[in-house]
């Protein structure tokens, strides 16, 4: 049987031809698993076109501007505002903690040479939260540190434990502006209560990874993906890239959320609306996670779609989508979400 | 309502729109479309309107626009008329949509020329047949000359993408 000539499949798409042929066309896509591929390959180009050519003009049709169709800073929440997840505020509370007890005591004790002081632990369940302000992470002492310089602290929850305990150093905070050794502590308390949430969690991270604080700023945002992913996994909110790949998985939907649960078994997944809010659950649609930071998610044929499958890695910005046999790398990008 | 007040008002903006597009210069594509307009109203009988104008468009990007100051007032004074204001208007652009159609408009340009005016005139609607009669193309050489089209336009656009997102993610973690 000859396949599709691309052409002819545009054509049809296009609307120019017949009755007859177009019906010709759809048994042979029907057929023709290859033919098929074409077809939904054809169907993601037309779209994709019109996509990059309306991307063109100042105003697209149709298309309400992005920022009006956000709501106002003043409505969106403090998580939203300061992107928040979970994660991060739990490492970021995590060395907040850490490091204004450390300096405080080294205020108060300054002859000392090495102490006891408490740290903060955050609820592994709470941080695995999609959902998350109403469970914000509940600092709760649970381990010592032992500073002389060094704060021996694991920033993570459970799931970190193999990521292995961090060694927040003076040093690695030195050189994320926060100098303990030599600026003076009052100063210091208020330096590290304005520091950007960000540098905190990146410090963090990049001291749990060993790889020091002194990446280059191009790195802070995956070592702080990857080190959030290390506590949180993968329960949070996703949306797929609306690129020409992700067309020919038409069961994927642009923007989903993963529900949280325990560390095995199936979960659900969840509509997440345009403006970030997380909806109903997607029927049918499953998840689960294969490995500390990998998880398959299963959403379900709605024809004349197929079912695919995605199998997210924590801190990657692609994923394999899979369906009727075609598996291509489509772009995910994490995204903020409120209830 | 004479025919030229008439194809004006039913063409102005999909004209408009096509040439900017193709231009990439809102102004440049209001000129080449009143001189079309110009061309029209010189024509005594048009038989395919839609796929006349376009063709007649295509030709003056290609050749350059001529002016005709006379005429050319009085279409203006139809645009206001007309307060014609679906088509594009210029607003300021957020740096990402600006990102985005500048990517659009490198991707555009590596298409040869008939691939990006029938692609263009295909996004403005016209059909096969307009489209074949305005580029003076086979309609059987159509869907292949979109497809080809299409094709290039995603592949470059997308490589263009992914060439800058390295950027883009730099911007979005600091």
């Amino acid at each position: 049987m000859q396949h599709l000539d691309e052409g002819l499949i545009h054509a049809w798409l296009d609307g120019a031809l017949s009755e007859e042929e177009g019906a010709r066309i759809e048994a042979h896509g029907r057929e023709c698993p290859e033919c098929a591929v074409s077809i939904a390959s054809a169907r993601g180009l037309v779209a994709g076109a019109t996509r990059i050519v309306s991307s063109l003009d100042a105003v697209r049709g149709g298309v309400v501007p992005e920022r009006e169709a956000r709501p106002s800073p003043a409505r969106r929440s403090l998580w939203t505002r300061l992107h928040l997840t979970p994660a991060r505020a739990a490492l970021a509370a995590t060395l907040l903690v850490a490091v204004s007890s450390l300096l405080a005591v080294r205020h108060d004790a300054r002859d000392q040479r090495r102490f006891e002081m408490p740290a903060a632990r955050v609820n592994a369940a709470a941080t695995d939260s999609v959902v998350a302000p109403a469970k914000a992470p509940a600092p709760e002492a649970k381990k010592s540190v032992a500073p002389g310089a060094v704060v021996d602290q694991a920033p993570s929850a459970a799931s970190a434990a193999s990521t292995a305990s961090a060694k927040v150093s003076a040093e690695s905070l030195k050189a994320h502006d926060v100098n303990p050794a030599t600026a003076a502590p009052r100063d210091l308390r208020l330096r590290a209560q304005t520091l950007q949430l960000s540098e905190v969690v990146t410090a963090a991270t990049a001291a749990a990874a060993g790889t020091g604080a002194t990446g280059a700023t191009a790195a802070s945002e995956k070592v702080a993906l990857s080190g959030a992913s290390a506590t949180t996994g993968l329960a949070r909110c996703y949306a797929i890239v609306p690129d020409s790949v992700a067309s020919l998985f038409r069961a994927l939907p642009p923007r989903f959320a993963l529900d949280p649960g325990s560390d095995s078994g199936a979960h659900s997944v969840r509509v997440v609306t345009e403006n970030g809010r997380v909806d109903s659950i997607l029927t049918d649609a499953t998840w689960r996670r294969t490995s500390l930071n990998m998880a398959r998610v299963d959403f379900p044929a709605t024809p004349p779609a197929h079912a695919a499958s995605l199998v997210l890695a924590a801190g990657r910005r692609t994923a394999e989508a899979s369906s009727a046999g075609l598996t291509r790398e489509v772009n995910v990008r994490p995204i903020d979400c409120r209830e | 309502m004479n025919d030229l007040d008439r194809l004006f008002r039913e063409y102005h903006a999909p004209l408009v729109r096509y040439l900017t597009r193709r231009l990439g210069d809102r102004d440049w594509a209001e000129e080449v479309t009143q001189e079309t307009f110009l061309r029209a109203a010189r024509q005594e009988t048009i038989v395919s309107e839609r796929a006349w104008l376009f063709a007649v468009a295509t030709n003056l990007v290609r050749d350059e626009a001529r002016k005709d100051a006379r005429r050319r007032k009085h279409l203006e004074l139809l645009r206001e008329q007309a307060k014609i204001d679906d088509v594009v208007q210029p607003e300021p652009l957020s740096i990402e949509r600006a990102q985005e159609a500048a990517m659009a408009r490198k991707a555009l340009e590596q298409l040869t020329e008939r691939d990006r005016e029938a692609l263009l005139m295909r996004e403005e609607g016209l059909d096969y047949t307009e489209i074949a009669s305005a580029l003076d193309l086979s309609i059987g050489s159509v869907g292949t000359t979109l497809a080809r089209a299409r094709r290039r336009l995603v592949e470059v656009y997308e490589s263009l993408q992914s060439s800058g997102s390295g950027d883009r993610g730099r911007d979005a973690a600091s």
